[in-house]
């Protein structure tokens, strides 16, 4: 019988917290100069990122909407881009977003994002305010670290990302992460077997007493970030990584239409590689950069992690009113 | 035999991992940033007791397990098996070694937990106490100490006792220390 079901699957005192944080997070915004915005959680055109799976619905009428494929957004930040492109304004939301097949303690198919964009911000003015803003909603921790992806790779693994040999790089993740086969092989790229090499023998060891800061991520894990204009091996795209915990995800974007189509497409080919559903690149994101952006800055946090270190919790559901099971 | 997804997983799930069967005792759903994702499990190796960490991806599958934990009462034995029957009355015998050290606590009409893989037992846990019975007084003096003595039990085992305990007695005993805990009274039926 299920008789507790029905019930949320966060207590009381959760919940209050939760509410106290989300009135600081509007004071933090409003103090800052931020408007809030709210962009759609439905949309025609998807994220093209081979490893995000988005779930998809139907739209029942034709009036201009093509309703052979809508999707729940993974992220609002194509639409907040388009905001941008449009009003100038530096913007941030509460965003619900959705990714089928991501459930743990650390992830729930829907989950809240805060984004926050601003222009005429370089990344490491951005860096500077995020850190601002985690040290308000955590109350004061010992100074913040910051460290190149290249410098962290150093000290922690002894290679250089940025210059290491795939054959180096592959033994490395064998010999240290006896992973099988199947899981580390030749056939992955570069940048996949760096990301096991940072996820498992990495993040576990940074961002202990306080958030660390890793910058300059390799230009090829660029997503949607400019490339650096003196080092173009390098990308001013940033994590934050907290108590083993993937906190947020900002960087100075790229705001050149023919650089972001060319890095759609590449993505394609990779889906198409893998046999992966077939998602057209966002072509009004694309005319919203031809149109013409400042250059401006932007950040992903995860807002219900944060939650869970402020509130001391371990899974995720300790602080959702209803986790996936439940809803 | 079922199929499991990785991102299915969850503690206590019996999976199949290189033709044995395994328990997850933790499971750990992975995925960085915009990465690939991966499962993270520790797993207790059925046969042996020990313990692993595996990774697996979060596309991968395996087998699960045909184990079951359930209650079986020994009946008798013969030169090379143990002959044991369920609640349902079925006959199941398992190989003598199979059940190695445990074997000493097997008296008749007992009930045992067993965990069977594929219909066969696989560990055999007695029950915490016993009441058994002593079968041979051999007033073995324990050096200089003439508060206890040694006895053997009607299993055959050897163990420390009071001395006030007689042949015949039924004692408790605890099977995982292999210690007298208390006398049992004789009820009067």
């Amino acid at each position: 019988m299920n008789e507790k079901k029905w019930q949320p699957n966060i207590n009381i005192q959760n919940l209050l917290k939760r509410s106290a944080l989300l009135k600081k997070v509007r004071v933090f915004f409003e103090n800052h100069g931020y408007l809030e915005v709210e962009t759609p959680y439905i949309t025609m055109n998807t994220t093209t990122d081979p490893y995000l799976v988005p779930f998809r619905t139907n739209f029942s009428y034709d009036e201009g909407v093509n309703n052979s494929s809508l999707y729940l957004i993974t992220s609002p930040e194509f639409h907040m881009k388009r905001l941008i492109a449009a009003i100038k304004l530096p913007i941030f939301q509460i965003s619900h977003s959705f990714r089928d097949q991501e459930k743990g303690n650390l992830h729930n198919p829907e989950f809240t994002l805060l984004e926050w964009y601003r222009p005429n911000f370089s990344m490491k003015d951005l860096i500077s305010e995020v850190e601002k803003f985690l040290r308000y909603m955590l109350s004061t921790f010992e100074p913040t670290e910051k460290v190149t992806y290249q410098d962290v790779f150093k000290k922690h693994l002894n290679i250089d990302p940025l210059t290491e040999k795939k054959e180096n790089i592959y033994g490395l993740c064998k010999k240290r992460l006896g992973l099988d086969n199947a899981i580390v092989n030749m056939k992955q790229s570069i940048n996949e077997l760096l990301e096991i090499l940072f996820t498992f023998l990495i993040m576990p060891k940074i961002g202990e007493k306080s958030p660390i800061i890793v910058y300059h991520f390799p230009a090829s894990m660029a997503q949607l970030a400019a490339i650096n204009s003196q080092n173009s091996q390098v990308a001013e795209r940033f994590e934050v990584y907290y108590k083993g915990i993937e906190l947020a995800n900002g960087c100075k974007e790229l705001t050149c239409k023919k650089e972001q189509k060319k890095r759609f497409l590449k993505d394609i080919k990779i889906r198409m590689s893998r046999n992966l559903p077939y998602h057209p690149m966002d072509t009004r994101l694309l005319d919203a950069l031809e149109n013409g952006l400042p250059d401006f800055s932007g950040v992903a946090v995860g807002l219900d992690r944060l939650i869970m270190i402020a509130l001391n919790a371990k899974h995720i559901k300790e602080i959702m009113t209803f986790s996936i099971e439940r809803a | 035999m079922p199929i499991y997804s990785s991102n299915n997983f969850r503690v206590g799930l019996k999976i199949i991992v290189k033709e044995e069967p395994y328990a997850i005792e933790e499971n750990e759903f992975v995925k960085p940033g915009k990465g690939q994702a991966f499962v993270r499990v520790k797993l207790r190796r059925l046969l042996t007791g020990t313990r692993v960490e595996k990774t697996f991806r979060s596309t991968d599958s395996v087998k699960i397990a045909d184990v079951v934990e359930t209650t079986l009462v020994y009946l008798y034995c013969d030169d090379r098996f143990f002959y044991f029957i369920n609640k349902s009355f079925d006959q199941l015998s398992t190989d003598k070694f199979l059940i190695g050290n445990c074997a000493k606590w097997l008296v008749s009409q007992e009930n045992y937990s067993v965990t069977l893989w594929e219909g066969k037992i696989i560990s055999l846990t007695p029950p915490k106490f016993m009441h058994l019975k002593i079968s041979n007084n051999s007033e073995i003096e324990n050096g200089l100490q003439t508060k206890n003595k040694l006895v053997i039990l009607s299993n055959g085992v050897t163990i420390k006792v009071p001395l006030f305990l007689r042949e015949g007695e039924v004692i408790k005993v605890d099977t995982k220390s292999e210690k007298y805990v208390s006398r049992v009274k004789a009820k009067i039926r």
